[in-house]
C-alpha cells in the first residue's frame, strides 16, 4: 500500500482588515453620499457583510443603516433593474 | 428644539412650477409649525434607482431644520397627503439646538449664497435627463459597479497534489 503523502496544510496569509472608518474619522458615513455607500455593495446590491468589507462592528451597523436609508430614497438599488445573466 | 433633516423626493416627471411650488409649501409648513429652516439645498433632478410609481426621475430637495416633534410630525403628515411627494426622509441630527449657533449658520448661508447671485446659471437646466420616454431599453442603469469585494483571501498554496 502506498502511503500518502501528509499532506500540507493550506497556508492562509490572514491579512488583517482595519475598518477604514477607524482609520480616517473624518470620512462620513451618511445615506446621501452614494459614491462611498457603492463600495460596500455588490453589483447585485447586497450589503457586503463585515468579513469581508472589514469594517469594525459599530461602523458597519452605521453603514448598513445609511445603505438602507439610502435604497428608500431610490438614490441605490436595492436590486439591479437588467437581470445579470 | 431639535436638529432635523428631510430629504424629500418630487416627481421629476412633473413642470418646474409645479416642483417649485412643492417645495415652497413644504419650506413653509416647516416655518409655521415652529421650525427655522436652515438651509434648503436642491439637488435637482436625478435619475432614480428604481422606478416609483411609474417616474424614473425625482427631484431631490434636502431641508436643514430645527424644530419639535410636532413639527415632523405634521410635515411628514403632509408629505403623505400629497400626491407630488414620491419619498421623504426625515432624520434627527441633533438633539439640542444652539440658537446662536443656528442664526450664525443661516447667516453664512445666506452668505454663501448671496455672492453667486449674479451668475446663478440653472445647473439644472443645463443638464437634462436626456432618458427619454422610451424608459424600458434606453434607459439601462449604467452604474458603475465599483465593487470592493476584493480582499478575497488569496490561497497561493497550491491544492495538495494527490499521488
Amino acid at each position: 500500500m502506498p502511503v500518502m503523502p501528509r499532506r500540507k496544510r493550506k497556508q492562509f496569509y490572514v491579512r488583517r482588515k482595519v475598518c477604514r472608518f477607524c482609520v480616517d474619522a473624518n470620512l462620513p458615513i451618511d445615506y446621501k453620499d452614494v459614491n462611498t455607500l457603492r463600495q460596500f455593495v455588490t453589483e447585485r446590491g447586497k450589503i457586503i457583510p463585515r468579513r469581508i468589507s472589514g469594517n469594525c462592528a459599530r461602523h458597519q451597523r452605521r453603514v448598513t443603516r445609511a445603505i438602507k436609508q439610502a435604497r428608500l430614497l431610490a438614490l441605490i438599488a436595492y436590486t439591479p433593474q437588467v437581470p445579470i445573466t | 428644539m431639535r436638529r432635523y433633516e428631510s430629504v424629500w423626493v418630487v416627481n421629476g416627471d412633473l413642470p418646474d412650477e409645479e416642483v417649485k411650488s412643492a417645495i415652497d409649501k413644504f419650506s413653509k409648513i416647516i416655518s409655521s409649525q415652529g421650525g427655522t429652516v436652515v438651509g434648503l439645498d436642491e439637488w435637482g433632478r436625478r435619475k432614480l434607482s428604481y422606478k416609483i410609481q411609474g417616474t424614473i426621475r425625482g427631484y431631490y430637495v434636502l431641508a436643514d431644520f430645527a424644530g419639535t416633534s410636532e413639527t415632523v410630525k405634521e410635515l411628514e403628515r403632509n408629505y403623505r397627503i400629497d400626491d407630488r411627494i414620491i419619498r421623504y426622509l426625515t432624520t434627527k441630527k441633533s438633539d439640542k439646538v444652539n440658537l446662536e449657533v443656528l442664526q450664525s449658520e443661516i447667516a453664512a448661508r445666506a452668505k454663501a449664497a448671496a455672492p453667486p447671485a449674479a451668475p446663478p446659471a440653472e445647473p439644472e437646466a443645463a443638464a437634462p435627463v436626456e432618458a427619454a420616454a422610451g424608459d424600458e431599453a434606453t434607459a439601462a442603469p449604467v452604474e458603475a459597479a465599483a465593487s470592493v469585494e476584493a480582499a478575497a483571501p488569496e490561497e497561493p498554496a497550491a491544492p495538495a497534489k494527490e499521488e
